[in-house]
């Protein structure tokens, strides 16, 4: 029994580190169904290893925060922001991150239809039509946009003497666009 | 016509703890009651949490963000992408906090864990993600990174345990420290490891097991 539980220490130790390789894994998983999920020396091991292996995390400095991320998170964890998916609702990953992203996390989602042109860093891309009046406020600075399938999605913030207001997110239906970069990302 | 204007960088800060609140990892006299009391207030928080308790979970965030990021960025190697994983890690706390097991370890463990999960997760899938993450890891330890952010470690009253913790690896065998930060902070399986460094797969295991013993017995007792 003892040198079962070496063998399951050394899969437990790669596991907590998030180093063990698929197979292992599986191995690890059959000797701990053949020990039993009421495995006293297992269970033990697993905690240990978890602590140690969460205690490696603060090796690092910390770093400080974008001074909205509490609240953007708080927010959309509470729904009162709303979080911008993607086109095609992928699951996160890098690809989705950088879209969804403008430099923080994602914005509320405001539902703007508009007409107006856009023009960044020399790339134009034409007239966007929709049918309403609604525009992107003056003084408005664009984080963000990202184009797919006729559509645009801008993210912009507002700013003011004294506040800078969350990035806000805008969809416009564009007809007629020239071929769109995935995501530009200005801030 | 609509004119784009670059934002400035955004400024950062520090979490400030909420009037009344203790600053995270203050301490108190008697390291065996600031031991209890830190795992308590942790556990406290996410009972909270699970009750809808908005207050807790801006404790919880407080207390771990700062450190959850670093992590995170440690492992993609970008700073937004970090940001996400925390994001996502948080909002999988605010979401699930039954998946909180007290059995299974401290609140530190548990959130520290899902973000060390989910960087790895995104390194492996992502080949760009992996190539960069590798070359930067090839390159340094977390040993020498540059203190630069002591008065941010101070600030966050987490200065003993992080000296301990690298305290803890510096004293490894290199071969064992190497092996250790290669998987945790380069995201590495065991088996590239071995092909990294042109070793036997059991030679890696057997040293990350020594390795992780060693930190065990060093880090007992640590606490924030």
């Amino acid at each position: 029994m003892m040198r079962d539980h070496e063998l399951i220490e050394e899969l437990i130790v790669a596991r907590a580190l998030d180093g063990i390789d698929p197979a292992d894994e599986r191995t690890l998983e059959h000797e701990q169904a053949a020990h039993g999920a009421d495995c006293l020396e297992c269970r033990r091991l697993e905690r240990e290893y978890a602590e140690v292996a969460g205690k490696l995390a603060f090796a690092v400095a910390p770093e400080a925060l974008r001074p909205e991320l509490e609240d953007e998170i708080v927010g959309l964890a509470t729904g009162s922001v709303a979080r911008l998916e993607p086109p095609g609702g992928r699951e996160p990953s890098i690809d989705g991150a950088q879209r969804r992203r403008g430099g923080g996390v994602l914005r509320p989602l405001v539902a703007i239809a508009a007409a107006f042109v856009l023009f960044v860093g020399g790339w134009a891309v034409g007239s966007l039509t929709s049918g309403d009046d609604a525009t992107v406020p003056p003084g408005a600075r664009v984080v963000a946009f990202e184009g797919a399938n006729g559509k645009l999605a801008v993210a912009y913030r507002l700013y003011s003497a004294q506040n800078i207001v969350p990035s806000v997110l805008a969809h416009f239906d564009a007809n007629n666009t020239a071929p769109m970069p995935v995501l530009y990302r200005l801030a | 016509m609509f004119h784009t204007t670059l934002l400035p960088a955004p400024e950062s800060r520090m979490p400030e703890p909420r009037a009344g609140e203790r600053p995270p990892g203050e301490r108190q006299p008697g390291a065996q009651v600031v031991v209890d009391l830190t795992g308590s207030r942790d556990r406290d928080l996410v009972t909270r949490i699970a009750d809808g308790d908005e207050e807790a979970f801006r404790g919880l965030f407080r207390r771990y963000a700062a450190n959850a990021s670093a992590l995170a960025k440690r492992i993609v190697r970008q700073p937004f992408l970090a940001e996400e994983i925390v994001q996502e890690t948080f909002l999988a706390v605010w979401r699930h906090p039954e998946g909180y097991d007290e059995e299974r370890g401290t609140v530190k463990a548990w959130l520290m864990g899902m973000v060390h999960h989910r960087a790895v997760d995104l390194v492996r899938r992502e080949e760009s993600q992996r190539r960069r993450a590798e070359s930067a890891q090839a390159q340094d330890s977390v040993l020498e990174d540059a203190d630069v952010a002591e008065s941010v470690v101070e600030e966050l009253g987490v200065p003993e345990e992080r000296k301990a913790v690298r305290a803890a690896l510096g004293e490894l065998p290199p071969e064992q420290q190497q092996v250790i930060e290669l998987m945790y902070f380069g995201g590495l399986t065991q088996s590239a490891i071995a092909e990294r460094l042109s070793l036997p797969l059991g030679t890696v295991k057997s040293r990350t097991l020594l390795g992780m013993r060693r930190l065990r017995t060093a880090l007992a007792g640590i606490e924030r």
